[in-house]
């Protein structure tokens, strides 16, 4: 269907967000120009303002309205410890557990020569800035566990561990609370491979 | 394990059919296009999730916005009720036993195996038919296995796109030729042990089938030169050697150019390749072959009796092979049939028999078998 071309704008640049058809998009245009306009303004100037104040942090890449971010400059952080993430997401996830006091790395996006992303689009010269230094200890790869993921992790290994850190991955297996008769095959091969004595 | 029945809504030409077969033979009869084969395919998309034609969204009937297939199976004594839904637009939804779930977790990875005249290709056809069958036909019953076969085609598409636009980094490349050699070496590795399963139970199989005199022999051609596949280490450290010595060519020609994505598999017919030198009724015979055998393996391995569907091949056997196919599945096996006519061979193991025309279903009696010669008629 055709709209006046101001609305037909809008539903476009709606249904280029990720996760929003335009089915959705529709729905969310008309709903902003039902609704007083202090709703659509208030909407505005908050993505006008984060994309004004929100960079990546020129430490570890994560986006913040602070440079360094809030991660890197917490005194109560341990600074030798790394955990290398894809994207700024994850550190979200992370942070949830709580239990990690290090700092992060992000390096927005993995290795796939399928999307035309090799090592100089991710941000790992500045990972390697941080570990001149000498005071990291460990680097702990978070990638995701599939192929791009897994090919990352071996990449930055070579690249690390002749600076003398530490590389680990992070363990793969069965989520907390999972039983085991709902685990498929491949998960549970993981976590019998990766079991540790009590 | 077995079906014991099957509800199909809005399904190409069926608008609405309930089906309870029962688990020994079921023949499938009627006049060419009313829907036997499309009662199959709901079978097999009911048990495996996906359709063996070509697009999943074709199976909605004309104008409508979906599909439904319900399904009802027994195994190991317990019922697994699968509730399938398709949109017109591909979208699927699948429940097992009231819960949405993933397709891989379906019956039917327990043994559905589907048999039809398009079986021949994996004799005659390329060498992606030979290398399908056995990653998808056989090794589908390993979960493990269909997983990795997915992994290592991801990988050869990165490091062919890699050596396609070429001006990349060396330690880059370094890291998809690790990778490559390592799933490639597990792949090949999983692989030749499936096969040392499987082809003994084809040979003798054949031999039932064709007599003592014609022997059958299978080879696996490696497209890159193997010490032995004893251990994965060893097949790894052969593709580095195979590696390094075409390197070149494969920057040259710009793509991966050995590895388990590249191998074949042959048949030798009393040391004769049977593609050359085969009749068709031979190659025929190999392919039953290659089914029952796939019966008799996944039986052994999941421990349940795999449901059979044979679309359309009765008829293209003659009487001996008939028999013989007849008489494997008569034992445990819930088999469907599909077929314009019924051979009198058969006859007596038929357990019910279905008449389809025009996307409706009845179920006649054994006692109605002298009707059916009338069919062409209609």
């Amino acid at each position: 269907m055709q709209y006046a071309g101001a609305v037909s704008r809008l539903i476009g640049e709606l249904a280029r967000l990720p996760g929003i058809g335009s089915k959705t998009a529709q729905r969310l245009a008309f709903f902003l120009l039902s609704e007083p306009p202090e709703t659509a303004e208030k909407l505005a100037s908050a993505i006008r303002e984060a994309r004004e104040r929100v960079r990546r942090c020129s430490v570890c890449g994560n986006l913040t309205d602070l440079d360094p971010c809030r991660i890197c400059t917490d005194e109560g952080r341990d600074k030798g410890i790394i955990c290398l993430v894809q994207d700024p997401r994850d550190v979200a996830a992370v942070e949830k557990y709580r239990g990690f006091k290090g700092v992060y790395h992000v390096l927005h996006g993995v290795l796939s020569p399928l999307a035309g992303i090799g090592p100089e689009k991710l941000n790992i010269k500045n990972l390697l800035t941080r570990l001149e230094g000498g005071k990291v200890r460990e680097v702990i790869v978070a990638t995701n566990p599939d192929v791009e993921g897994d090919a990352t992790a071996l990449y930055l290994a070579r690249l690390i561990k002749p600076l003398g850190v530490t590389v680990t991955r992070i363990a793969h297996g069965l989520p907390v609370g999972a039983h085991l008769e709902y685990a498929d095959e491949i998960t549970l091969g993981k976590a019998m491979e990766g079991r540790r004595e009590i | 394990m077995f079906l014991n029945e099957l509800l199909l809504k809005d399904f190409r030409n069926y608008l609405e059919i309930n089906f309870s077969p029962d688990q020994g033979i079921n023949i499938i009869t009627g006049p060419n296009a009313q829907g036997k084969t499309n009662l199959l395919e709901a079978i097999f998309i009911s048990g495996m999730g996906f359709s063996f034609r070509l697009k999943d969204k074709d199976v909605v009937r004309w104008g409508s916005e979906q599909s439904i297939l319900k399904s009802s199976y027994q195994l190991d004594g317990f019922t697994v009720d699968v509730h399938i839904q398709v949109k017109f637009d591909g979208f699927k939804k699948i429940l097992i036993n009231g819960t949405e779930n993933d397709r891989k977790n379906l019956p039917g990875h327990y043994g559905i195996i589907l048999f039809r005249p398009e079986d021949l290709h994996i004799i005659k056809g390329p060498p992606s038919q030979r290398r399908d069958f056995i990653d998808y036909d056989i090794g589908s019953i390993n979960p493990v296995y269909r997983k990795l076969i997915q992994q290592y085609k991801r990988i050869i598409l990165h490091r062919n796109n890699l050596l396609r636009r070429g001006g990349y980094r060396q330690d880059e490349f370094k890291i998809w030729n690790e990778e490559f050699y390592r799933y490639g070496a597990e792949v090949l590795y999983r692989r030749i042990k499936l096969l040392k399963n499987y082809f003994p139970l084809v040979r003798d199989i054949y031999a039932v089938i064709a007599g003592k005199n014609e022997i059958l022999d299978m080879k696996y051609l490696s497209s890159a030169k193997i010490s032995g596949s004893t251990s994965i280490d060893q097949i790894i450290n052969d593709f580095i050697i195979e590696g390094k010595s075409r390197e070149k060519e494969e920057i040259y020609k710009k793509q991966t150019l050995f590895g388990p994505h590249r191998d074949d598999i042959t048949f030798l017919l009393n040391n004769k390749d049977i593609r050359n030198f085969g009749s068709q009724g031979q190659v025929r015979s190999v392919v039953l072959a290659l089914k029952a055998a796939q019966m008799e393996l996944f039986k052994r391995q999941s421990g349940q009796n795999p449901i059979m569907l044979l679309d359309d091949v009765l008829m293209e056997l003659d009487e001996n092979r008939q028999n013989y196919l007849i008489k494997l599945i008569s034992g445990n096996n819930q088999a469907f049939i599909t077929t314009t006519e019924i051979p009198k061979t058969i006859s007596r193991h038929v357990d019910r028999i279905y008449f389809i025309n025009r996307g409706t279903i009845e179920e006649r009696g054994h006692t109605s078998l002298r009707n059916v010669p009338n069919l062409r008629e209609e």
